[in-house]
Formats: C-alpha cells, sequence, structure tokens
C-alpha cells in the first residue's frame, strides 16, 4: 500500500490542514449551533462544515457534544408520555353539555340549538323569535349604512375587474424567448422580450426563424410554445390562443396554474378547428394556411392533439363533437371530422422540435371538403441520425463563458440540433438564478453531454439530474456532487496529462480573473478547465486586480501550477474536466459513495498474499484511520462490503478465490477514490509486497486445537511484529477449534477471551487494553440508510431487527448496551468493536435484502449463525458414555471432528477446570450442540453463541 | 388532512366534543412534560395534565384568537402547575424524580426512565420559557419557526432561548467540547457524519 503510487501532488488535494478550509472556527461553531438550533444548513455549507469538522477536533468535538445532548434530549422526551386511557378519563371528566357546570358557551350552544329549528314548519320556540326579532330590530337600525355599503363595494369590484381582469384572465409572461419575435399591441408593433407579459389582443409574429417562448402565468409554467416561421399568434389570456397564421406547436403542462379545475387550454386553428381541453399534460399542434383565411373560409384550420399523461377531453368547434383521448393516442381534428389514431408520443414530440420548425409548410388545405389530413404531418423535420443520449459527446470547442445557463443550453441545444430532451430542460430555464447568473467556462475538450450539463449547473450553484430512467432531467437548486457515469477522478488520464505538457509561452500578466486565466489555459491545452466559483476564486481575483502575476512556466501544467500556488487552490480531473477549487471544496463537491467491483482484481487470481496484505491493509486503515498510516487526512470510509463475507474477516480472495466478491463500497473524496483505485489497480497487477501485517491477518489458522495463546503468537510472529502491551496470561490448555477463521481473527479472539484487545500499530499487532484498542465508550452511530436504500419498504423494520439481533448475536458484546433507532440511525454508547459488530450486521442484511430471506425478516439469521445453528443440530456421531477430563473431552475427536465452528473456553475456567475428570457422560442419540452443552454443564459453563464463534464460558 | 388549532377549537365551540379530543391528543404530552419538569411525580403530572385541559374547556368561550390555542393553553398550565406545586408543596427534588419508574410502573404511567430523571432534572433549572421551547423542540420536532408562530414570540426570541438553553444543558451533562470522555476515531467520524447529514 505504501508503495502504491500516489497520484501527482499538482492533482492531490493533499490533507486538508487545520484552518485552512473555507471556513473559520468561529464560522463553523455558528454552523453547527445554526444547523442544531435552526436546521436550516444547505447542502454547500454542510458540506463545507464537514470538511471543516473533519479536521478540527476542536469544532468536530463542538459538533459532537451537540449531537450527544440532541440525542439525549431526544431519547428523554421520546417516551414521556401521559397514562394509557388518560384521553377517556379526561373526556369523562369533562362536564357534560347542559350540565350545571358545563361552561358558558356550552350552554350558550344547548339554547341556541332550538334555534336553527326555527325554520321548521311547525314554529320556533320562543327562544328563537327573540333571537330573530333582535336581528330584525338591528337591520332596522342599519339598513341604510349596509345598502350603501354593499353599493360602494359592488361599485369597487366592478372597477377591480374590468382593469384588472379575473385570475384565469391574468396575463402570460415570456419567461423565455429564443428567436426573433414581433409583438403587436394595441396597434404597435415592437421586438418581444423575455419577461414581456402577454396581454389580451396581443399579436405574436415570427420572422423567417422560429420562435421559441416558454409562457408562465404567476410564476408558474404554462406551456412551451414553438411558433413556425411567418406564423401569428394572438393572445387572448393565459388559456385561450389563437393560430391566426402558420402553424405552432404547444407543449401544455398538467400543472399549468388554473383558477378552477374546469379551466381548460383553447387553442383556435382559424376559427374552424377549435380544440378546447381540460385535462393533463398534452400537446397540440395547429396549423392553418393563411390564404385560406383571407376567403374566410371556415374550413382553413387543423389541428392534432396529442395526449402525454392522463386522459384530455378535446372539444371540436367545427363538428361540434366531443371526443375524449387518452394518453398514447392523438386526434386529428379537422373542420369536417375527428380521427383518432394511436400516437408515440416521443417520436412526435422529437419530430416536432427537431431543429425547429423551420422547415415547417403549414397545411394547406385546397378545399372545403377537406380529406382527413395523414396523422403524419408532412411539415415535420426528418429524424436525425445520431439518437439522442445524454452521454452523447459534445465537441469542443463550446463558448459558454459570460452567457447565462439559459443562454448556455440553447448553445448546447443549436450544437447537438436541438434534440426535444433539451428543448424540456430548457422549460425549467427561469428563475433569478439562471437568468442572471453568467457561465464562467468554457468547454474546451469534448465532454458528454451529461457532464456539460452537470458543470454548467455546478457552476451557478445548482446541480443537475437526470433521473431515474423514464423520468425528465432537470435541474436543481441543491449541489450534486456524484454523477451517473461519471468516470475520472482525482489524477486526470494521459492523453489529458500529455496535452496539458503543451507549451505555452505568453506571462497571461493582462488576466484580470481567475476564471480568465483558467480560460486561456483551457483553451490552449485544449482542456476543459473550471474554476469553483467562491471567496477563495474572490480573492483571487482581487489579487490580481491588485498586482498583476506574470506565469514563468513554460507548459501550460507548469503555469497551471503556479496559479495553484498564487491562489492556494487545489486541482481534481472530475467528471472529464479540471476542477479547480479550495482542496476541501474539492473533497466535499466529490465526496460521494463509489463502489469498487472487486471481482476483476480479485477472482481468477492466482494465490498471492501480497495483494491480500495491500488490501487487508488499506482496509485496516479505512477502518482504523491511525496517525501513523498512510492515509491520513485524507476522508475515506469504508461502509460495507458486498459478498459473501466481510473484507475485514479475510476470508475472500487468495483464500477463497470462488467467493463472489460484489465490490468494496465506501465515501470518499476524489483523493480517496484514486487511492483505493490506484490499490485495486496495483493489486490486479499482483503488487510486490507491501506490508506483512495485513496478511498475517488473512492467514488461515490451522484448524484443530490451540494449546495457548503462546503458540498462536509465536505463529504469527514469524511474519509480523507483534508487540504486547499488557501482561498476557497463558492460555495454556486452551481448547480452541479454529475453523473457518484467520489468524489475525484468532488473535483478536484469543485477546477478547483474556479481557483485551488488538490494533494495528505502525505495521505492528498490539495487544492491549480494550480501551486502548477500540476507544472509551462513547456514542456510536450507525446509519441505517443503505438498507432503506434499497428496501424503502422495510424502513420501519430495520430498527427493530438490529435492537432483536444485535443482543441476540452478540451477547456478551451487546449485554448492557441499549440500541436505539433515532432519526433512522441506531444510537448506542459503545466502543469502537460493537460499532463494527453493528455495521457487519448492516453488511450482513443488505445482502440478506437480494435473497429471499427479505421476505422473513423477523426471523431472520445472518447465514453464519445459521450455519452454527444447523451444525449444533446435526446428531453426535459417538455412542455410549464418555469419560475424559474436560479439556479431553473438548477435544475428543468426534466432536471436534464434527464441529465447524470455532469453540473458545474461557481462560479462567479452562485454567481451573481442564483436568475437572467428567465421568460417563452419556452421549446417546444426542446432537453436537447436546454434547457441547453437557460438556460445559459439567464443568459449570454456559454454551453462547458470540457472533461466529461458541463461547463457553461461567 | 389535519385540523389547524383554530379549526378544532370552532368545532368544539360548536358542540363537537371530538375536536377537543383532537386538541388534547395533540398538547397533551407536552403539557405532561412540562409538569414532570416542575418535579412532580408522573401520576401527579398525569392528574394536573386532566385540569389543565379541563379548565381549558371551560374557559374555551373566552378564547378570542382561536389559533392561539396553543399558547393560551400553556398559559393556563403554567398556572395550574404553579398552583400544584403551592398547594400540594412539592418541588423539584432528586427522589422523585429517581423514583419515579417504580412509581411508574405501579401506576401503569410511563414514568422517565434514570437518564430521563437527569434530563428533567437538568431542565428545572431553566426559566420556565426556556423549558417550553425546548419541550417543542424536541418533544414535538418544531423548528423555531414553528415555536415562534405557536407561542406568539418573534423568532429570535425563540432562537435566542433555545439557544441558551442548550448551551446551559452542555454544560449541565458535561458535553461541551473537550469535557467527557472523547470518541473513538471510527465512532467520532460516524457521529460527526450523521450530524451533518
Amino acid at each position: 500500500m505504501s508503495d502504491a503510487p500516489t497520484p501527482p501532488r499538482l492533482f492531490s488535494v493533499g490533507p486538508p490542514q487545520p484552518g485552512g478550509d473555507d471556513l473559520t472556527c468561529e464560522q463553523a461553531r455558528r454552523q453547527i449551533e445554526r444547523m442544531i438550533e435552526e436546521r436550516d444548513l444547505k447542502e454547500v455549507e454542510r458540506h463545507l462544515l464537514l470538511a471543516h469538522v473533519r479536521t478540527c477536533a476542536g469544532c468536530k468535538a463542538e459538533l459532537e457534544s451537540f449531537r450527544r445532548l440532541e440525542v439525549r434530549l431526544k431519547e428523554s422526551f421520546a417516551n414521556l408520555d401521559t397514562s394509557p386511557h388518560f384521553n377517556e378519563r379526561l373526556m369523562a371528566a369533562l362536564p357534560a353539555p347542559g350540565s350545571s357546570d358545563s361552561p358558558e358557551w356550552s350552554r350558550a350552544l344547548k339554547s341556541a340549538a332550538p334555534a336553527k329549528k326555527s325554520a321548521h314548519p311547525q314554529g320556533p320556540p320562543s327562544g328563537a323569535i327573540v333571537g330573530v326579532q333582535g336581528k330584525r330590530s338591528l337591520w332596522r337600525v342599519y339598513w341604510l349604512p349596509i345598502a350603501m355599503s354593499a353599493m360602494i363595494a359592488v361599485a369597487l369590484t366592478a372597477t377591480f375587474l374590468r382593469t384588472r381582469g379575473t385570475e384565469s384572465d391574468a396575463p402570460p409572461m415570456v419567461a423565455n424567448l429564443t428567436g426573433d419575435a414581433r409583438r403587436t399591441h394595441a396597434g404597435i408593433q415592437s421586438p418581444l422580450q423575455r419577461m414581456d407579459p402577454l396581454q389580451n389582443g396581443d399579436l405574436v409574429s415570427s420572422g423567417s426563424e422560429p420562435v421559441n417562448m416558454t409562457l408562465t402565468s404567476g410564476g408558474q409554467l404554462i406551456a412551451s410554445v414553438l411558433l413556425a416561421p411567418d406564423s401569428q399568434l394572438a393572445v387572448s389570456n393565459r388559456h385561450q390562443y389563437r393560430v391566426v397564421a402558420g402553424a405552432a406547436y404547444f407543449q401544455v403542462r398538467k400543472d399549468r396554474p388554473k383558477a378552477s379545475a374546469a379551466e381548460y387550454f383553447e387553442v383556435d386553428a382559424a376559427g374552424a378547428a377549435n380544440v378546447r381541453v381540460t385535462g393533463t399534460a398534452f400537446i397540440v399542434d395547429v396549423a392553418v394556411a393563411p390564404q385560406l383565411l383571407r376567403d374566410q373560409r371556415p374550413t382553413s384550420g387543423v389541428a392534432m392533439v396529442c395526449v402525454e399523461e392522463g386522459s384530455v377531453e378535446v372539444h371540436s368547434a367545427a363538428t361540434r363533437s366531443k371526443t375524449q383521448v387518452v394518453a398514447g393516442k392523438e386526434l386529428l381534428v379537422t373542420p369536417t371530422e375527428t380521427a383518432l389514431a394511436d400516437s408515440d408520443i416521443k417520436a412526435r414530440l422529437s419530430r416536432l422540435t427537431q431543429s425547429s420548425v423551420s422547415a415547417a409548410v403549414p397545411v394547406k388545405v385546397e378545399t372545403p371538403a377537406v380529406k382527413p389530413v395523414p396523422v403524419e404531418s408532412p411539415r415535420l423535420p426528418p429524424t436525425p441520425a445520431v439518437p439522442f443520449s445524454w452521454d452523447m459527446r459534445v465537441e469542443a470547442p463550446l463558448d459558454l463563458a459570460g452567457k447565462t445557463l439559459a443562454e448556455g443550453i440553447e448553445e448546447l441545444a443549436d450544437r447537438l440540433k436541438r434534440p426535444p430532451q433539451l428543448a424540456a430542460l430548457a422549460e425549467q430555464m427561469r428563475g433569478p438564478l439562471v437568468a442572471r447568473t453568467e457561465l464562467s467556462f468554457s468547454i474546451h475538450s469534448d465532454m458528454p453531454l451529461r457532464s456539460v450539463l452537470a458543470w454548467m449547473a455546478r457552476d451557478v450553484g445548482g446541480g443537475f439530474e437526470t433521473g431515474a430512467e423514464g423520468q425528465k432531467p432537470f435541474f436543481t437548486t441543491a449541489p450534486k456532487g456524484n454523477l451517473e457515469g461519471a468516470a475520472g477522478w482525482g489524477a486526470p488520464p494521459e492523453e489529458i496529462r500529455k496535452a496539458l505538457e503543451r507549451s505555452m509561452e505568453e506571462t497571461l500578466s493582462e488576466s484580470r480573473t481567475l476564471a480568465e486565466l483558467v480560460d486561456r489555459l483551457s483553451r490552449r491545452a485544449g482542456v476543459t478547465m473550471i474554476a469553483a466559483r467562491g471567496a477563495a476564486r474572490d480573492a483571487f481575483d482581487r489579487k490580481l486586480a491588485e498586482q498583476r502575476i506574470a506565469l514563468s512556466g513554460q507548459t501550460v501544467l507548469q503555469k497551471l501550477g503556479e496559479v495553484l500556488k498564487e491562489s492556494q487552490l487545489g486541482c481534481a480531473w472530475y467528471d472529464h474536466a479540471l476542477f479547480i477549487a479550495p482542496p476541501s471544496r474539492i473533497e466535499a463537491l466529490t465526496n460521494v459513495e463509489r463502489v469498487v467491483p472487486l471481482n476483476s482484481a480479485l477472482i481468477g487470481q492466482p494465490v498471492n498474499a501480497a495483494w491480500v496484505s495491500d488490501l487487508k491493509e488499506l482496509v485496516r486503515a479505512l477502518r482504523y484511520p491511525a496517525p501513523a498510516l498512510p492515509l491520513r487526512g485524507v476522508h475515506l470510509q469504508l461502509d460495507a462490503l458486498h459478498g459473501d463475507a466481510s473484507l475485514a474477516e479475510a476470508k475472500i480472495c487468495a483464500e477463497v478465490p470462488s467467493v463472489d466478491i460484489g465490490g468494496l463500497r465506501f465515501k470518499s473524496g476524489v483523493l480517496g477514490h484514486a487511492l483505493v483505485a490506484s490499490t485495486l489497480s496495483e493489486l490486479g497487477n499482483e503488487s510486490p509486497l507491501v506490508s506483512e501485517v495485513a496478511g498475517l491477518l488473512s492467514q488461515p489458522v490451522t484448524p484443530g486445537p490451540v494449546s495457548d495463546m503462546g503458540m498462536l503468537i509465536s505463529q504469527a510472529a514469524n511474519m509480523v511484529s507483534i508487540k504486547p502491551k499488557v501482561r498476557f496470561p497463558a492460555l495454556s490448555n486452551q481448547a480452541f477449534v479454529f475453523k473457518g477463521i484467520s489468524l489475525g481473527e484468532a488473535l483478536e479472539w484469543s485477546a477478547w477471551t483474556s479481557g483485551f484487545g488488538l490494533k494495528l500499530e505502525q505495521n505492528s499487532i498490539v495487544i492491549s487494553d480494550l480501551q486502548d484498542c477500540y476507544g472509551p465508550p462513547s456514542l456510536q452511530v450507525v446509519s441505517l440508510a443503505p438498507l432503506v436504500a434499497r428496501k424503502p419498504n422495510l424502513a420501519a423494520e430495520f430498527p427493530e431487527l438490529f435492537t432483536r439481533l444485535l443482543p441476540q448475536l452478540y451477547p456478551t458484546f451487546y449485554a448492557d448496551t441499549r440500541v436505539r433507532c433515532i432519526g433512522g440511525k441506531l444510537v448506542f454508547h459503545g466502543d469502537r468493536r460493537q460499532l463494527q459488530l453493528a455495521q457487519r450486521l448492516r453488511s450482513d442484511i443488505e445482502l440478506a435484502l437480494d435473497t429471499p430471506a427479505a421476505a422473513k425478516l423477523d426471523t431472520w439469521v445472518p447465514p453464519y449463525r445459521q450455519s452454527i445453528q444447523a451444525n449444533l443440530a446435526e446428531p453426535f456421531q459417538g455412542t455410549g458414555k464418555l469419560t475424559r477430563s474436560f479439556a479431553g473431552l473438548l477435544r475428543q475427536s468426534e466432536l471436534k471432528h464434527q464441529l465447524r465452528c470455532t469453540v473458545l473456553v474461557d481462560p479462567v475456567s479452562m485454567r481451573e477446570r481442564a483436568a475437572d475428570q467428567i465421568t460417563d457422560l452419556d452421549v446417546s442419540n444426542s446432537s453436537v450442540g447436546k454434547v457441547l452443552e453437557a460438556i460445559a454443564a459439567k464443568a459449570r459453563l454456559k454454551v453462547i453463541l458470540e457472533g461466529d464463534i461458541i463461547w463457553l464460558r461461567p | 388532512m389535519a385540523w389547524s388549532d383554530a379549526e378544532l377549537v370552532s368545532r368544539t365551540l360548536s358542540g363537537d366534543r371530538e375536536a377537543f379530543g383532537k386538541l388534547v391528543d395533540r398538547h397533551r404530552r407536552t403539557v405532561f412534560a412540562l409538569a414532570l419538569q416542575r418535579g412532580f411525580q408522573p401520576a401527579e403530572a398525569d392528574d394536573l395534565t386532566q385540569e389543565v385541559f379541563v379548565k381549558a374547556y371551560k374557559s374555551l368561550g373566552g378564547l378570542q384568537d382561536h389559533a392561539a390555542f396553543a399558547r393560551w393553553m400553556y398559559g393556563i398550565a403554567g398556572h395550574v402547575l404553579a398552583d400544584g406545586a403551592r398547594s400540594q408543596k412539592r418541588h423539584r427534588n432528586e427522589v422523585a424524580l429517581e423514583s419515579a419508574p417504580e412509581i411508574a410502573a405501579e401506576s401503569q404511567t410511563q414514568g422517565p426512565g434514570r437518564d430521563t430523571a437527569d434530563v428533567l432534572r437538568a431542565l428545572a433549572e431553566l426559566p420556565e420559557e426556556q423549558r417550553v421551547v425546548l419541550t417543542l423542540r424536541y418533544l414535538e420536532g418544531l423548528s423555531p419557526k414553528e415555536i415562534a408562530e405557536r407561542l406568539g414570540e418573534p423568532r429570535g426570541t425563540v432562537r435566542s432561548r433555545l439557544h441558551h438553553a442548550l448551551q446551559y444543558l452542555q454544560l449541565a451533562f458535561g458535553f461541551k467540547a473537550g469535557a467527557g470522555a472523547g470518541n473513538s476515531a471510527a465512532g467520532s467520524g460516524d457521529v460527526a457524519e450523521g450530524a451533518v447529514r
């Protein structure tokens, strides 16, 4: 591991230094308080805070102290409640309605009840008459002011409605606009601009190019409208439009604003084909023939309605028909008839929007006796040769710097011949974020479309997701680090490194901003480089403004190095671009959960202790981030391992090459990922022996009894340095039966039986007291998120599963530990070993979720426990009665052969009772477990199943 | 959709006793917790909680702003609990809180455990207004904004009370940074991770 190549320094994030993060300690503490008190930290703030607390012990302690307090408070309040039948008793204690002690309001209610009956024909009771009379007298007194007030109110309302219109008449707004359009308002023509309202009677005209508009009302999207060249669209209000000339395509949103559920969306095709739709998402494609309009022929229009989702009702004014159209169908509305046909909505969308409607030719209806227009409209452009994919390459260069996100998308759409998927994405281009923030980078090397969009989003402080299959892509306001399918982390690939070696003699001293500098470097190398926005970049910009910085390096790479040095920024190859940002930011942004497949590295390889040890050391380092280990300062947290065996148990790899190891899952920043990747790469290449320590741990122990710990240590000491820090009792006469267990595990269990622990320290195995090895008991938290993510429907069952299984599987470890579930996390007070066991159980459960066992989680136990239980239930092969010493019986050959798991005996008991004679132990018709129990009982010991071992103790 | 307090009050006033039951369901744990924080035994706290709601029911006609039911009812709770403390001469004492589980078991009332007793004892040292804020936060899980709306107090005031209460409790429990046992590397990493999520 230590020989594993690390990425070049230029691309290394490096260990974040205390105080070197974006946050100062004071800021971090304020954030912590805010997080605890308000819970309103944004994603970026959380990442920054996380990055800070990782490197700052003081703030970490502060955060932990708050968390502990929160947990304690929540736990304390969680179970506080009144007695079980409190409500019933209370309701019984409330005064009965009408009783003497009932409240005044209740009595009034009682007396008022008959008043309601006053309208009854039988005649009102007297009380009611009084009430009515009272009201009548009031009316007599105030009738004049009331009447005047009503008249004024009516007048004001009428004035308001005349001037403002009703809500449903609120004008639509052009939230987004591409192409040159003109608006004719009150007879005056002017260029249509973004954010212009469209008022009643307005006429929008396109020129020789198509016009694409996104219409909103009250901030909510109504529809996307594509107006063909030389077309005209008359607007009445937000839901009534008329295609006066040419053709228009409307994609109407399901969630468009409506004054009422009955509000329809109407598109009038030249007064002939009138489409009125109430319902969900649909498309209206309308064309008219203007020359026919001039003839005032009423049969000049045609409309196509495609239903995207749900069902809609289409009214055809011309034929006076009403047709129900469901999703997947389309309705052709002509002046004389309507024709329903199957619709491929995606194909239609694609055809309608690809390369705009520039080629659109309005349907010409020759005669009033119109033939049904073919469903395949002649004005649709041909399907492009290259199929759309979010991973399709975007060829460099693509100038984006200085453009808004909306403009950037348009630029991209143009480059890719306007695929409909991007048109759909463009619908989201609204709001101040995308309207005002200019992109700060350009694309100088080919990138996948997905990456371009993600970088554009990140650059304006947001995120981009393509979502699950079938979902539409969307921009988010929360930054998202991980990308599906994104490849390349940390160090750039070879071809990029070569590109960075290009010579560059200019000093670039005229550059005034970091973004500008980076863009120049980027352009020269032909590599996309992106400088993150933020305080660090601003500070460097100020520095650049105050003093000219001349870069003396002869290559792009050297100059980039100088920039990074001057700006104190880091650089990492991330998602097909060189990302320049503060180190903590890079780690935070790229701090994502990843899965590295291990199969290719491990399965099918010859037995090689070297990569076993490498991997073991890596895992040890991940699990025990001791200061001496080379991964210090790198955030890398092993979360779980897919496969039949836990990596920590060293049962995989060389010894069991057939085990299907799914992958190593971990959470890390770019450098952590680079380290894992390079380690695995080295493992795959049969790397030289790096460390013997981990190799030791993975060596299988020869099955059979071990007479004492000293022998075990001697066996291990041949391979590695073992440093007992404690006086270790000799485990003479111990009757270990090691099966399916590694030497490291055997050592750890052996140490544990004597109340000690094991830890790795500077390539040595240290045997020390439990606290030294596993830390003092403290609050431990295990997230259940990985399980919930896999089976959300079982989320409610997981906490109970853990609280049942942990004490059941590890009765000694969890004897006095109360495990609770708080906010989707297991919380308990324990040491690191207990934490590891809980994490192991989580991995076991996670694996079980993919098997039929998931259906019976309430009775499920891990496979290793099932195996032990099955083993103990097997019939004992021996017969008759046994007579031998306690230790001798444990080593009895039949028992030894039949047991397929490790048996440990409490060392003190073993010392005292090893020689105790047990006579006439009847083993006839007994099971392996019963024999073991009988032997234990004779020695006054109990048989305890502890994890995957059997443990005999008092 | 859940009824608002104001709607439930209106329905109660129109004769719907079930609506009042819903109000009780919604607020009884908070009142019960406030009573426990004053040092009452669970059974006594149960009785006092009942008394608070009976009084609230009887006086409901006088509540002008129905949306302010919770604030108004906490006021009643404050009086009832103070009267209870005076008349029964019950003051906070450790014995009462420590023995709470046994009493709770006898009375079939879910009482505080040892940890809870410690927390309640620490809370008892806080001013009433801080206790209320803390209870609403950690018992009902309300945000400072929601607490401010419920109490009719400025959000800044609520935040300030929460801040001071948490600061005090950190010290009281020895959780303040640097105090108490340190955490293991793996464990603390996990805690920090969880905390920031």
